[in-house]
C-alpha cells in the first residue's frame, strides 16, 4: 500500500484527527465491550422501593460513587451494609417497619454523588463490577503501565546514550504512576497526618517533571528547566506552610492546581510553537496528544451525563493511551537519529572507500611506474649482458673470419662458446634467486655432454645444506661465465682430463666455489705466459668484482689449477623443497 | 629389435642434423620426418616408440602434438622435445603436457643417438634440470593462492628426491641416499610424471604456453 505523502497543514490536520480517531475508537471499543446494557435509572432508590417488593429472585443493593462503607435502611428488609463498587444482598424482614428509608456513610459524609440502588442480584452485582474496573482496576492498570515503561525507559538509557529526553520522561511516566496510586489508594493506605504533603508534593512534582519533558522535547534550555524546579520549590513552600499553619489543603490546592496547570499549558503551547519553527513534525504530533487529553476532559465535563456516570470517564482513559503516544514519539525520535546516524556513518564510508580509491589508484600508478622502471633496468641489463659475452664472441669471430684467420674447428668454438653464453643468460634469467646447487647443477648438465666427448669428465659436489641459498640473477650469470672462462682454460690451456666443480659452505656464510683441474697448470704471479690466458684472468677477476665475491687462484706447473671462488650470500631463508 | 623413431622438426638442417644422429645409433630405426604438425598427426597411427619434437611448428604447437600423443593412451610412445635453449619455460610446458625430456638442438649427433636411446630404456629418466624445473614449479604453486595442492601433489620422499636429482645426482648417488634400488628411483620418476600432467596447475601451465602467454 502506498499513501500519497502529505504535507504542510494538511498532513497536521491528519496527525491531529488520525490521533483523535484512535482515542475515540479505543474508547469506544471498550465502553462497547465493558458496560452493562441499559440504565441503572430504574433501581435508584427510593422510587425503587416498589419495584424492589416485587422482586421474585435474589435481590441486593449497591451504592455509586462510594468512598467508604454505608449503611442503608429499607423499610421491609434487614438493614445492610454497602461497600464502594460492591453489591451487597438483601434480605426481607417484615418486621423492619416504617416509610421511611436512610443511607448514611459510616465513616465520613457521603460524596455528593453517592447514589444508591437496589433491584436483582445480577444486575447490582454487573454495576458494582463495573465501578470497580472504572475506579480501581483502570487505576491499578494505569499505575503498573506507568511505572513498568517509566523503569523500561530508564533501563534502557544506556542504549540511546542516557538522552535527556529519556531519562525525564521515564521519570515523569513513574510519577504518573505514583501520582495516581497516592490519589487513588493513598488515603486508605497511608493514613498518616503527613500524607496531603506527600501526594500534593509528588502531583506537583509529577507536573514540574512534565514542564521538563516538554523542555527536554522541544530542545533543552537550562534557565526553563531552572524556572521549572523554582516553581516547584515555591509551590512546595506553600504546601509545606499550610501543613505546618495546621490549615486545610482542601482551600488551597485548588488555586494551586489551577496555577500550576495554566503555567504548564501556558509553557507547553509556547514551547511547542517554538518548536513548531524548527521541527514542525514532533510539534504536531504533541499537539495531537494533547489535544486528545483536552478532548477526553472536555467530553468527560460536557458530555458526559454526571448523574448515572456509567459510560466509562475518558479522562481515566487518556493518560494510558497518552502515554503510549509520547512513547511512540520517543520511539520515533530513536528511529530517527539512528537513521541519520546510519547515514553520517555511510557517508563516512564513502568518503573512506573513494580515499581508498584513490590511494589504490596512486599505488597502482606508482606500482605501474616502478614496474617500468625495473623493465627498464632489466633492458639495460640484458644490452650490457649481451654487450659483454655472446656480443663480443660474436664480433670477434666475425672479425676473424673476415680476415681468415680461423679455421673450421676454432669457429665451431667460437659459435659454441656464444650458444652457451646464450644459455647460461637464459639459464640465469631462469635460475636467478633459485637455490645455488640446482643453477650449479644445470650448468655441469650443460656442459658435461660436450666435456665428456671431448673426453673431459666435469665433476661436480656440492655440500651446502638444503635448502641452498641463492644468487640474483646478475650475480648469477657472472657466476656462469666465470665458470665458463675456467673451463675453456683448462680445456684449451691445460690440456686437463678431469675437472672438478664443488660448492661447499664457508665459515661466514658465503659459499665457497671451487674449480679444479689435472691440467698442466701455470705460475698465476706471471701469468703472462700466454696473452689469452692473460686476459681470461683478467676477466674472471673482474666478474668475481662484480659479485662482491673474491677469486683466489692456485696453480703452479705440473699441479693443475683451483679457481676459489668465495661469495657472500644472504641465505634465502623459509625454502623447503 | 630397432626403436622406431619419428622426427617432427620444421627446420631442415636440424632436422637431418637430429635424423644422422638417430640413424648412426644401432637401437634407432628412423621411420619418418615430417615438418608440420599435420603431417605429424597423419603418423600417429604408425607404431611408433619415439617422437623427436620440435615446439615451435609452423601449423602450431608441438605441445598439441605431445597432448594427442598421450590422450590416445595405448602404448605410450617417448617424447623428447628438441630446444634451442633449454630454458624454464619450453621444458616445463612440455613435460607437463607429457614429454619425457628434452634435446638441446646443436648438441653432437652422436649425443643425440644416445640420449634418445637413454629414453627409451628410461636409463635416464630425469635431467638436473628437469628436476629444478619442476621444483620451481611445485614452490611456484606453494607461494599461490592454493598452498596446499603442492605439497599434496607429490610425496615428501618424491620431493627429497627431486632435490637430490637437481643437485646433480645420478640415479645410482640417489639411490644410495635414499637408501632405495635404482629401479625404486624409476618408479618413483614415473610416479612424478604421471602426477604432475594430471595435475590441474600443470594443465593450466601448458594451456597459458599453448596460448602464447609463455615465451616458446
Amino acid at each position: 500500500m502506498n499513501l500519497p505523502r502529505l504535507t504542510g497543514w494538511r498532513r497536521a490536520l491528519a496527525i491531529i484527527l488520525g490521533a483523535q480517531l484512535l482515542f475515540w475508537g479505543a474508547y469506544v471499543l471498550i465502553v462497547a465491550g465493558l458496560q452493562p446494557a441499559g440504565t441503572l435509572e430504574r433501581y435508584r432508590l427510593p422510587a425503587a422501593r416498589v419495584l424492589l417488593a416485587s422482586e421474585q429472585g435474589k435481590s441486593s443493593a449497591f451504592a455509586a460513587g462510594l468512598s467508604g462503607p454505608a449503611l442503608l435502611r429499607i423499610p421491609g428488609w434487614q438493614p445492610v451494609i454497602l461497600y464502594p463498587a460492591r453489591a451487597s444482598l438483601l434480605t426481607r424482614d417484615e418486621a423492619v417497619t416504617g416509610i421511611g428509608w436512610s443511607f448514611a456513610c459510616l465513616e465520613n459524609s457521603c460524596p455528593k454523588a453517592a447514589t444508591a440502588y437496589a433491584g436483582p442480584f445480577d444486575r447490582m452485582n454487573k454495576a458494582a463490577d463495573w465501578e470497580k474496573f472504572q475506579r480501581f482496576d483502570m487505576v491499578w492498570l494505569v499505575v503498573a503501565t506507568e511505572l513498568m515503561m517509566g523503569a523500561a525507559l530508564l533501563v534502557l538509557l544506556p542504549v540511546n546514550r542516557f538522552s535527556r529526553l529519556q531519562g525525564i520522561t521515564g521519570l515523569l511516566l513513574i510519577l504518573v504512576g505514583i501520582d495516581a496510586w497516592l490519589t487513588t489508594f493513598g488515603a486508605e493506605s497511608l493514613p498518616y497526618v503527613w500524607f496531603p504533603l506527600l501526594r500534593y508534593g509528588t502531583e506537583y512534582l509529577m507536573l514540574t517533571m512534565a514542564a521538563l519533558s516538554v523542555n527536554a522535547f522541544v530542545d533543552w534550555r537550562p534557565r526553563e528547566a531552572w524556572a521549572a524546579c523554582g516553581c516547584f520549590i515555591v509551590v512546595f513552600a506553600i504546601l509545606l506552610g499550610t501543613m505546618i499553619a495546621g490549615a486545610s489543603f482542601a482551600t488551597i490546592v485548588p488555586w494551586l492546581d489551577a496555577i500550576t496547570l495554566t503555567l504548564l499549558l501556558g509553557y507547553g503551547v509556547v514551547a511547542l510553537l517554538r518548536m513548531g519553527r524548527t521541527a514542525p513534525g514532533p510539534a504536531i504530533r504533541v499537539l495531537a496528544i494533547l489535544l486528545v487529553a483536552l478532548a477526553s476532559i472536555a467530553f468527560d465535563l460536557f458530555l458526559l451525563p454526571p448523574p448515572t456516570g456509567f459510560a466509562l470517564q475518558a479522562s481515566v482513559l487518556a493518560p494510558p493511551l497518552t502515554m503510549f503516544g509520547i512513547l511512540f514519539e520517543i520511539a520515533l525520535q530513536g528511529h530517527r537519529l539512528n537513521q541519520e546516524a546510519g547515514e553520517a556513518r555511510s557517508d563516512l564510508e564513502r568518503q573512506v572507500l573513494e580515499q581508498d580509491a584513490s590511494l589504490l589508484r596512486s599505488s597502482q600508478l606508482l606500482r605501474h611506474q616502478e614496474r617500468l622502471i625495473a623493465i627498464d633496468a632489466e633492458r639495460q641489463r640484458l644490452l650490457r649482458d649481451m654487450h659483454d659475452g655472446v656480443g663480443g664472441v660474436l664480433t670477434h669471430l666475425l672479425l676473424d673470419v673476415r680476415e681468415n684467420r680461423l679455421t673450421a674447428p676454432e669457429i665451431e668454438l667460437g659459435l659454441q662458446s656464444a650458444v652457451d653464453d646464450l644459455r647460461n643468460m637464459a639459464s640465469a634469467i631462469d635460475t636467478g634467486n633459485e637455490p645455488i646447487d640446482e643453477a650449479l647443477a644445470m650448468f655441469r648438465e650443460r656442459m658435461s655432454g660436450r666435456l665428456a666427448r671431448s673426453g673431459i669428465a666435469l665433476d661436480y659436489r656440492c655440500t651446502l645444506p638444503i635448502p641452498a641459498p641463492s644468487l640474483d640473477v646478475r650475480r648469477l650469470l657472472s657466476l656462469y661465465r666465470l665458470l665458463q672462462e675456467g673451463i675453456a682454460n683448462a680445456v684449451r690451456h691445460a690440456s686437463a682430463t678431469r675437472i672438478e666443480l664443488a660448492v661447499a659452505p664457508s665459515d661466514n656464510g658465503a659459499v665457497l666455489i671451487t674449480l679444479s683441474d689435472d691440467g698442466t697448470g701455470f705460475e698465476p704471479d706471471g701469468a703472462s705466459g700466454a696473452a689469452g690466458e692473460g686476459r681470461g684472468l683478467a676477466n674472471m677477476r673482474r666478474r668475481a668484482v662484480q659479485m662482491n665475491g673474491r677469486l683466489d687462484i692456485e696453480s703452479a706447473a705440473g699441479r693443475g689449477t683451483h679457481l676459489i671462488l668465495a661469495i657472500p650470500t644472504a641465505v634465502a631463508a623459509g625454502r623447503k623443497a | 629389435m630397432k626403436a622406431n623413431v619419428i622426427i617432427v622438426e620444421d627446420d631442415p638442417l636440424v632436422a637431418a642434423h637430429v635424423g644422422r644422429g638417430v640413424e648412426a645409433h644401432d637401437g634407432l630405426s628412423l621411420v619418418a620426418t615430417t615438418g608440420t604438425l599435420a603431417g605429424a598427426r597423419g603418423l600417429l597411427d604408425r607404431k611408433v616408440d619415439l617422437f623427436i619434437l620440435d615446439l615451435g611448428l609452423p601449423d602450431g604447437s608441438g605441445i598439441e602434438l605431445i597432448e594427442e600423443i598421450r590422450a590416445r593412451g595405448g602404448l605410450e610412445p617417448k617424447i623428447l622435445v628438441l630446444s634451442v635453449l633449454g630454458d624454464q619455460d619450453t621444458v616445463l610446458a612440455a613435460v607437463l603436457a607429457g614429454a619425457d625430456g628434452y634435446l638441446l638442438k646443436d648438441i653432437d649427433s652422436l649425443d643425440i643417438g644416445q640420449q634418445a636411446a637413454d629414453a627409451l630404456t628410461g636409463g635416464a629418466p630425469l635431467s638436473p634440470s628437469i628436476a629444478a624445473y619442476v621444483l620451481r614449479h611445485l614452490r611456484r604453486q606453494r607461494e599461490g593462492p592454493k598452498p596446499d595442492e603442492g605439497e599434496a601433489l607429490l610425496s615428501p620422499r618424491e620431493i627429497e628426491l627431486l632435490q637430490l636429482l637437481a643437485r646433480g645426482y645420478s640415479n645410482r648417488q640417489a639411490a644410495a641416499e635414499l637408501e632405495i634400488s635404482q629401479h625404486t628411483i624409476g618408479d618413483h620418476v614415473k610416479s612424478i610424471y604421471r602426477k604432475l600432467r594430471v595435475s590441474n596447475r600443470g594443465e593450466a601451465m601448458v594451456r597459458a604456453f599453448r596460448s602464447g602467454l609463455l615465451r616458446l
